[in-house]
């Protein structure tokens, strides 16, 4: 991963950067990066010897000995090691995380497809009934309207078996979440908040809302 | 530790992103869409609605109702509401507080912290009236920066050599233009400009008004009386207009627009690019004049742009990627959403200062 050689390079200069290394603040802390972290042309000194001699962690010692420059290495090298495995942990945490939400979206998935193209046959479906409504008087009892009623009618069956259901709108109460309001009227009819027309249709696929109803509220 | 998110507080719209395994990532709000109206209400029955819902009321509540706050950022405006005074950074908390809350739940995790982006021009007063807003949501902001260094920041421009930079930025309601330079860690403005009456509806509304025009001389009927068949109009418009940035025509067909004596009429109309763009031409006109102030303001010619950057939705549309062309001479970038490309760049200034997204950390100058 190149963000974590990255990462040790910057842990290098830091630390480098402090006189006094506070053990276990430090190895809490993530480096705080409000400050411009300043370039330096420190090295890279994980090969050095020294790191053979102790092997054990004495984090929580700040020891002041004839080798204070070792110790200060070793501590050193302690901390990029708590360092790193609290940012591997972390990774950890969050591809968990990510794994637990995909899972999560792809059982939606399915949901998520069909409602957007039941969607997308909405306005098709508008136009449709906009049609019904406006058959001529004298034609209404042809065979080929009674054949395109029955063909509405099976459209909004296999829709409602589907699980697409119709907003209830006209004398209920406005709802953000199920209604768009476009327009206010006055009303005689209906108290003030209560949904006066239903210009069109909204709808529920599987308890998702996939289109608002639009509609005129009473004043 | 937890993670900085990047928050886009638009005038119109409103973004949030974070940096996950490296990446920036754009959060989607709990109707599933990854922007926010930045509109609040307050209900009759002292409910408070942030977002769509908020949008969807509008007309019934329109005094409670509250949007483009961002206009009153940092001045004494108040909004009175049930006779409660809120400041601009109240109603804009409310908003931050909806993109936080909808962030903890996609990361299943708490968020405290955030970078939020404000427009270059903005002063002292509406940057710290910003911060303040944060703080009210219960974010710790742990910097302000500007949307077009959050865009420069998207790119990735700030890994690349020291250039100027112009970010043209048309979206909801208001254009903005700013010139930038990147150098050597370091971000700096040096001029911007604008309109900032200027946006996407402005462009709906012209094709609305065309195909108003359009059916009164083919059908005799004035529609513009007719509410439902206004809404479609208009609905269809803004879809029309979306389209023409992919195709060169499209077909606007919507049957029993309205009944007469004759009885149903439909309406069926082609409407090509060319067309869109003779309608529109003046509004893109508008961002020409803009454009060279702030060239001139930044004392550069336009050959001495590295890049150019679009962000906002209406920079989709091909005229106006055209006109950016023919005013700075360069092929502009728009790989990126150029409704998400902002707060993805503040998610990512969010994970430099968490100290996930490598190494080093920008210098960000905010000079005017």
């Amino acid at each position: 991963m190149d963000n974590l050689d990255k990462d040790i390079k910057d842990l290098e200069k830091d630390l480098e950067q402090e006189d006094v290394i506070e053990e276990t603040k430090a190895a809490n802390d993530d480096i705080s990066a409000d400050e411009p972290i300043v370039e330096d042309e420190s090295e890279d000194d994980v090969n050095d010897e020294d790191c053979d001699a102790i092997n054990e962690k004495s984090s929580d010692e700040k020891k002041k000995s004839l080798f204070h420059k070792k110790e200060k290495k070793k501590d050193k090298k302690d901390l990029k090691i708590e360092e790193l495995s609290d940012r591997l942990m972390r990774n950890m945490a969050e591809f968990d995380n990510f794994r637990k939400r995909t899972d999560k979206e792809k059982s939606q998935m399915f949901e998520a497809g069909a409602g957007l193209v039941v969607e997308k046959m909405l306005p098709i479906i508008d136009d449709f009934e906009r049609g019904m409504t406006s058959i001529p008087p004298e034609d209404a009892e042809s065979s080929f309207v009674t054949g395109i009623e029955m063909v509405y009618k099976k459209l909004i069956t296999t829709l409602s078996d589907m699980g697409v259901t119709v907003i209830e709108a006209v004398g209920k109460e406005f709802d953000p979440m199920y209604h768009n309001a476009v327009m206010q009227e006055a009303s005689e009819e209906y108290e003030s908040g209560i949904i006066t027309q239903e210009l069109q249709k909204g709808y529920i696929y599987k308890e998702k809302v996939i289109r608002h109803s639009m509609v005129i509220v009473a004043e | 530790m937890s993670k900085i998110i990047g928050i886009d507080l638009g005038t119109t719209n409103s973004c949030v992103a974070v940096m996950e395994g490296g990446k920036p990532v754009v959060i989607a709000n709990t109707e599933g869409v990854r922007t926010t109206p930045s509109v609040v209400a307050f209900t009759k029955t002292g409910e408070r609605l942030v977002g769509e819902p908020a949008k969807r009321q509008a007309v019934t509540n329109a005094d409670k109702t509250i949007s483009s706050i961002k206009r009153h950022m940092g001045s004494d405006y108040r909004v009175t509401i049930d006779d409660k005074k809120y400041s601009p950074q109240e109603i804009s908390a409310m908003i931050l507080q909806k993109l936080k809350a909808d962030a903890e739940s996609y990361l299943g995790e708490t968020v405290n912290e955030a970078v939020i982006t404000v427009p270059a021009y903005f002063n002292d007063a509406q940057r710290q009236a910003t911060k303040d807003a944060g703080k009210i949501a219960g974010l710790d902001v742990k910097r302000i920066i500007n949307e077009p260094t959050a865009a420069a920041l998207a790119y990735g421009l700030d890994n690349e050599k020291e250039q100027k930079i112009m970010v043209y930025d048309l979206g909801g309601g208001t254009f903005d233009v700013s010139i930038i330079e990147i150098g050597d860690g370091v971000i700096e403005v040096l001029a911007t400009s604008g309109d900032n009456r200027l946006g996407g509806d402005d462009f709906d509304e012209r094709i609305t008004r065309y195909m108003l025009s359009e059916f009164k001389n083919t059908e005799g009927v004035d529609l513009s009386g007719d509410k439902m068949a206004m809404q479609r109009l208009r609905e269809a418009a803004e879809k029309a207009k979306k389209e023409l940035s992919s195709a060169a025509t499209t077909n606007i067909n919507l049957p029993f627009i309205t009944a007469t004596s004759e009885g149903p009429k439909h309406f069926d109309m082609n409407l090509t690019r060319a067309k869109f763009d003779e309608l529109t031409h003046d509004l893109i006109e508008r961002t020409v004049v803009p454009v060279q102030n702030a060239l001139k303001d930044a004392g550069i010619t336009a050959s001495e742009l590295g890049k150019v950057l679009l962000v906002g939705g209406s920079t989709r549309i091909p005229a106006v990627q055209d006109k950016v062309k023919q005013l700075t001479g360069h092929e502009p970038s728009k790989s990126l959403n150029p409704d998400e490309c902002v707060a993805i760049g503040a998610s990512i200034q969010g994970g430099k200062l968490a100290g996930d997204a490598g190494a080093g950390d920008i210098l960000l100058l905010e000079g005017k």
